[in-house]
């Protein structure tokens, strides 16, 4: 009795022990993600399908694509106001690849001015180029537009629930004119509250 | 009796692997083929109520109400299926999952633009959180 008590105690040891391995598997990067009320790859898609959404159904977006122009933008950073450490670039790509996808919008990248300068210099004085496919200087396209916006946050903690509040607020500026051409935002609000037994 | 047990074995395991579902959901009769489900028991919660449609420039752009036919709260995802011409989705890896909570017998307007000006049709796909 004293020996199958034993084996059964072993058994369950091994079973539990297996089970306890560490596992990598790959999921779905689109999925709903709510591991905790921090910012995440969710309210990424929430923002980025709403303020894309908005700008290409909007009225001027309508008016400034007629007869098949596209308007050129320049992406200016998005300013953190929250106390949290988000990736704000992350969420302006997201956006600029949607609007470049919809192939009604066009975007210069002056972040890549020094890595396009070397490159037209090689091309331009380096004896090993072709002169004759050397792209020349000064021909590089203007932007039209600036997208740019800021993130806010408050987050409330009280006992064991916790609110917190995203907002994001998106612009695009017409450079030559200075107006503010369309604007919106998008609101989150996340709560946790812990269960009867601190589950 | 053991014998029949032993048969029932294979038939509950294919049972399992079969246990993706997608089924079309209520919706109105023009739009029978819009609201796909990822899980039965959705077809006696969640119904299309509305559905809108108009050319934003040169994307399609739509408004579709949906429905909490039950009276308690619920937890949905769901995203926006875009089609082009050929019945191909269009960037499908770029329509991410939206989390929506539904109280009872709430509506529920979902908007969305076609990513490009070559969406013809789409699909509202909802499933459990």
């Amino acid at each position: 009795m004293k020996r199958s008590a034993l084996a059964l105690t072993l058994l369950a040891l091994a079973v539990g022990g297996l089970s306890a391995c560490t596992t990598v598997k790959y999921g779905d990067a689109q999925s709903v993600e709510t591991v905790n009320t921090d910012f995440g790859s969710t309210d990424l898609h929430l923002i980025a399908s709403k303020l894309t959404d908005s700008l290409l159904a909007s009225p001027f977006t309508a008016q400034i694509t007629a007869n098949g122009a596209r308007p050129v933008v320049y992406v200016n950073t998005v300013s953190n106001k929250t106390d949290e450490h988000i990736d704000t670039e992350s969420i302006t790509d997201t956006i600029s690849t949607k609007l470049l996808q919809s192939g009604l919008y066009r975007f210069v990248d002056p972040t890549q001015v020094n890595a396009v300068r070397a490159q037209l210099n090689f091309q331009n004085s380096d004896p090993l180029a072709d002169a004759g496919t050397a792209i020349h200087f000064g021909q590089m396209t203007g932007a039209q537009y600036m997208l740019y916006g800021n993130l806010a946050g408050i987050d409330k903690q009280s006992g064991d629930s916790q609110d917190v509040y995203y907002k994001f607020t998106l612009r695009l500026l017409d450079l030559k004119t200075g107006l503010i051409d369309w604007q919106d935002e998008k609101e989150i609000r996340k709560t946790k509250s812990r269960g009867l037994f601190g589950m | 009796m053991n014998k029949r047990m032993l048969l029932l074995v294979p038939i509950l395991l294919l049972g399992a692997c079969s246990s993706y579902y997608q089924q079309l959901g209520r919706a109105p009769d023009n739009y029978k083929d819009t609201l796909k489900l990822d899980d039965p028991e959705l077809n006696t919660q969640i119904s299309l109520r509305s559905v809108q449609q108009h050319r934003a420039g040169e994307l399609l752009a739509v408004q579709l109400v949906v429905h909490n036919d039950t009276y308690l709260s619920h937890k949905y995802r769901y995203r926006l299926e875009w089609l082009d011409a050929s019945g191909l989705e269009i960037a499908p890896e770029s329509t991410g999952w939206l989390p929506v909570t539904l109280e009872g017998n709430q509506d529920y307007t979902i908007e969305g633009t076609a990513p490009s000006a070559a969406a013809r049709k789409f699909r509202l796909e909802f499933g459990a959180q």
